[in-house]
């Protein structure tokens, strides 16, 4: 029991250190702006997520894995001493992908079709942070007594074919991220 | 109650796990190793794995708390049930065991041995070359494109049309087109014109503002590969002016399917690889799964089958406690069973049947030997004379009661004690005792023999008899003792008799002519007196008194050896008693002789002349022992009492005198015992001879107050 009690100030040093290095390398989404507009009746959506890959999704991603990248957004009526109701939610669905043979990373973007290609992937992800003119809901739906919430989250999810690994990805070598939700009233 | 709900809990629980686990391998067979399949059911195949796993556990917790309690209550053969359990879990652990660390071998190494075939390198020269061929046509391309560029910088009219369809048709374009400064088109040659969806690429303006040609390959989804090339030109009709050839070509299909296939083996290669520890994993945690589902299976069914094993034996076990508790009716039920346990178990019965008739037969002659022993005991209880009957190590084995009334014991705990033993307990013991052990030291067992004891001032007689005894082979001797006393004193009052009767015959006739004699020279003196005649009359008057006394000494005498001639009738004691009494009426009237007669006391039968010579004669004794004394008072009682259990009529003569001497209370109906100088000693003797003649019984005794008592008992009439 005393050498359990003596070990553990190393042990905690050692799992701070590790801590912190899995952190720095862990990659981040980061919701840096996001702006509302109206636009004929129809409330739109401008979107920067700076998006940072870990050194281990980038190595998952030049493995020839996609890589899914999803931009959730919801709009919920704010109820006093009840549980927010959700009005609509819009999913922006994303696939990074690399090329070995063209040497080039390609964004597909789920909801348009649209795919787009770099040469490099801060190019692509930087493509991919910035959304303009995201259509969220016809103003007439909104009641102007009521209040209303945005709140957007953007997430990484690898999607593999091999089974089990898919649930094992969840508790080791973990690569998927999650952004916070990025909340804000609509005025 | 609690074993049956458990046993119908795992019945359903088995029945689930079973249900459960024909479920997944369904779904397994069903998805058929598809990996994308497997994705879509994982959720499902999870579910029930783990169901059908907890399920499976809580069974095997059942079946594990069932044995625990049986374990526990000593159930028979829990051991047994132990030992065939442990036994099929290291049956089933070794092989596994050995099969597992295979396995996980296999998974760690040789999926790392197989990848490492130089796969990873040969896919990269794949590549290299795949990207040579299609450099190889794009360099065509952009050959033809840099031609047609220079005859679009040399052109001198603005209809690029008929050159820019040319080189379209030439190069298996798929659009062509000449775009302004401002990416504005200004001449199009395109396959399919409706389905345009034109979009200028950011990296491209990027490129051309940079003055820079561009060249991107795009894959496309449907596997075909297409180039995208743009080089910027400067036409020099109508004024210097910028402009870019843009072009997009179609990869040959060939060549595009190969491309396709040589991507998707790297990437599945390469998304192997980097999955590789998980996949690894996932297989060791499938393995261990499907082993620990194996296990646990494996020991549910080994206890399930050491429990349908064992419970013949359990059943065969119960059955046989149960004989040896002396339920001897047990019968196990074979029925049910037609293997070896079944023909164990009708062997089991036939033994049983044979043991329960021999048990019976055992029983019934147990009874008869317990019915001829309490005969035995009883004759024995009833014999007068007394019987001791010893093994070869001198132990009492038979004490019957008789023998603690002829030797006067009155408690002996003698089962398991020796024959020695009993010496301490009285002189009669002691010297009966000592005779046998005379006899036996001597080796004699076969002797009878005649033993005078004097015990407490009274001559008893016993006959004793020894005879061999054979007990289960070894030697014993049984002895049996009469206590012939009274036969004795019988034989010795009888001899007594005889002698008076004799004595009294020859004595009395000669009395006779003595006294008349004695008389006749009395008569005959003359009348003158002389000193002779004095002296002659003087010695006639003693001859004369003299044979009056020995007269009626002989005639007491006589009386006492007399033969019992009673005249027996029913008599009111009170009436006969108070008679008695007014005999000395004088004494009555006096106060010296009182009558106290109950008024309940019964009728009894006895001679009347008899009893009224033995009253007079104690009443006679009573005044005697109380001479000289002031108050001298004689009572005379009678009342019903008990005698040694027995209803009796008690007559009691009472005086106030000196009472008996201890040594006269031993010795007082012996014959010529008496205190009175002239007494004959026999009148106690004749009293006692004619109570006892007529069923009665004298006892002599002192008061607490001083002053003797003489008790007489007489039997009821009923």
């Amino acid at each position: 029991m005393q050498g359990i009690i003596k070990i553990f100030p190393h042990l905690a040093w050692l799992m701070l250190f590790f801590g912190m290095a899995s952190a720095q390398d862990e990659g981040l989404f980061v919701v840096r702006s996001v702006n509302t507009n109206s636009n004929e009746g129809v409330l739109y959506l401008d979107v920067y997520i700076d998006y940072a890959l870990s050194s281990r999704a980038i190595e998952a991603l030049h493995s020839g894995i996609e890589l899914n990248i999803d931009v959730e957004i919801n709009l919920r009526r704010n109820r006093n001493f009840l549980p927010d109701e959700n009005i609509a939610t819009l999913t922006q669905e994303y696939i990074l992908n690399y090329n070995e043979l063209t040497e080039r990373y390609s964004v597909l973007n789920i909801n348009s079709r649209h795919l787009s290609t770099f040469t490099n992937i801060a190019s692509g992800l930087n493509s991919m942070g910035r959304l303009s003119r995201i259509p969220v809901i016809d103003e007439t739906l909104l009641n102007a007594e009521e209040d209303y919430i945005i709140e957007l989250r953007s997430s990484l999810n690898v999607r593999t074919d091999y089974g089990l690994t898919q649930f094992l990805n969840v508790f080791r070598n973990n690569i998927n991220i999650e952004s916070e939700w990025f909340r804000w009233q609509v005025d | 109650m609690a074993g049956r709900l458990r046993s119908k809990a795992l019945g359903i629980g088995i029945g689930v796990f079973i249900i459960l686990w024909v479920v997944l391998i369904f779904i397994f067979s069903a998805i058929d190793q598809n990996s994308q399949e497997f994705n879509a059911y994982q959720r499902i195949i999870f579910s029930i794995s783990f169901v059908a796993l907890a399920v499976l556990l809580l069974v095997l917790s059942l079946s594990a708390y069932g044995f625990y309690r049986d374990y526990q209550n000593k159930v028979p053969g829990h051991k047994l049930s132990l030992r065939l359990i442990l036994s099929y879990a290291i049956l089933l652990l070794l092989p596994t065991s050995i099969i597992f660390i295979f396995s996980l071998r296999y998974i760690n190494t040789g999926i790392d041995n197989w990848l490492n075939l130089g796969l990873d390198s040969g896919l990269a020269q794949a590549v290299e070359l795949t990207q040579g061929a299609i450099e190889i046509e794009a360099r065509n391309y952009f050959v033809a494109m840099q031609q047609i560029g220079d005859v679009i910088e040399d052109a001198e009219e603005v209809n690029f049309l008929p050159i820019l369809n040319s080189f379209a048709l030439n190069n298996n374009a798929i659009e062509v087109m000449l775009l302004g400064t401002n990416n504005e088109v200004l001449t199009i040659v395109s396959q399919d014109l409706l389905s345009l969806q034109f979009a200028i690429p950011d990296e491209l303006n990027l490129m051309l503002e940079q003055n820079d040609t561009y060249m991107e390959l795009l894959s496309l989804d449907n596997g075909l590969y297409e180039l995208i090339a743009a080089i910027p030109l400067v036409m020099n009709f109508g004024g210097i002016r910028n402009v870019v050839l843009y072009s997009r070509f179609s990869i040959d299909e060939d060549l595009s399917y190969l491309a396709n296939q040589v991507e998707s083996s790297i990437v599945r290669y390469r998304e192997l690889v980097f999955q590789l520890p998980n996949i690894k994993l996932s297989f060791t945690i499938f393995l261990s799964f499907i082993l620990g589902i194996t296990l646990f299976a494996a020991l549910l069914a080994a206890i399930l089958l050491t429990r349908r094993l064992i419970r013949p034996m359990q059943t065969l076990m119960i059955g046989t406690r149960e004989v040896s508790k002396g339920n001897y009716h047990t019968r196990i039920d074979s029925s049910t069973k037609d293997d070896d346990f079944g023909q164990l178990i009708d062997s089991f019965n036939e033994m049983i049947d044979s043991v329960d008739s021999s048990n019976r037969q055992q029983i019934k002659i147990q009874n008869e030997l317990k019915r001829e022993e309490a005969k035995l005991n009883e004759i024995l209880s009833n014999l007068s004379s007394g019987v001791i009957a010893c093994n070869k190590a001198n132990q009492i084995f038979i004490l019957n009661d008789a023998s603690f009334n002829i030797l006067r014991i009155d408690t002996f705990n003698w089962q398991g004690s020796e024959i020695f033993d009993l010496t301490s307990q009285n002189r009669i013991v002691e010297s009966i005792v000592n005779l046998i052990s005379s006899k036996i030291l001597l080796l004699e067992y076969e002797w009878r023999d005649q033993l005078d004891v004097t015990y407490e001032g009274e001559q008893l007689a016993f006959n004793v008899a020894c005879t061999e005894l054979f007990i289960e082979g070894d030697k014993g001797f049984v002895v049996v003792i009469d206590d012939i006393s009274a036969l004795s004193k019988a034989q010795h009052e009888a001899a007594w008799g005889e002698v008076a009767r004799r004595l009294t015959h020859e004595i009395k006739n000669p009395l006779t002519p003595i006294k008349l004699s004695a008389e006749l020279i009395q008569k005959k003196l003359p009348a003158k007196e002389s000193k002779l005649n004095t002296m002659i009359s003087r010695n006639a008057k003693t001859i004369i008194q003299e044979v009056d006394n020995l007269r009626r000494m002989v005639d007491d005498f006589g009386e006492y050896a007399r033969g019992p001639v009673f005249k027996l009738e029913k008599v009111q004691v009170k009436t006969l008693l108070e008679e008695i009494i007014d005999l000395h009426l004088h004494r009555k009237e006096r106060g010296q002789l009182k009558l106290k007669v109950d008024a309940s006391i019964n009728m009894i039968q006895l001679d009347k002349g008899r009893f009224r010579q033995i009253i007079l004669n104690l009443i006679k004794n009573a005044f005697e022992a109380t001479a000289g004394i002031v108050d001298e008072l004689v009572l005379v009682s009678a009342k019903n009492d008990k005698y040694k259990s027995s209803e009796m009529l008690l007559i009691e003569v009472i005086d106030n005198g000196k009472g008996f001497s201890k040594k006269l209370l031993k010795e007082a109906f012996r014959p010529y015992v008496s205190t009175k100088s002239r007494g004959s000693g026999l009148g106690l003797a004749i009293a006692k001879k004619l109570i006892e003649e007529q069923n009665g019984i004298i006892e002599l005794s002192n008061n607490a107050r001083g002053g003797a008592c003489v008790k007489i008992y007489f039997p009821i009439m009923q």
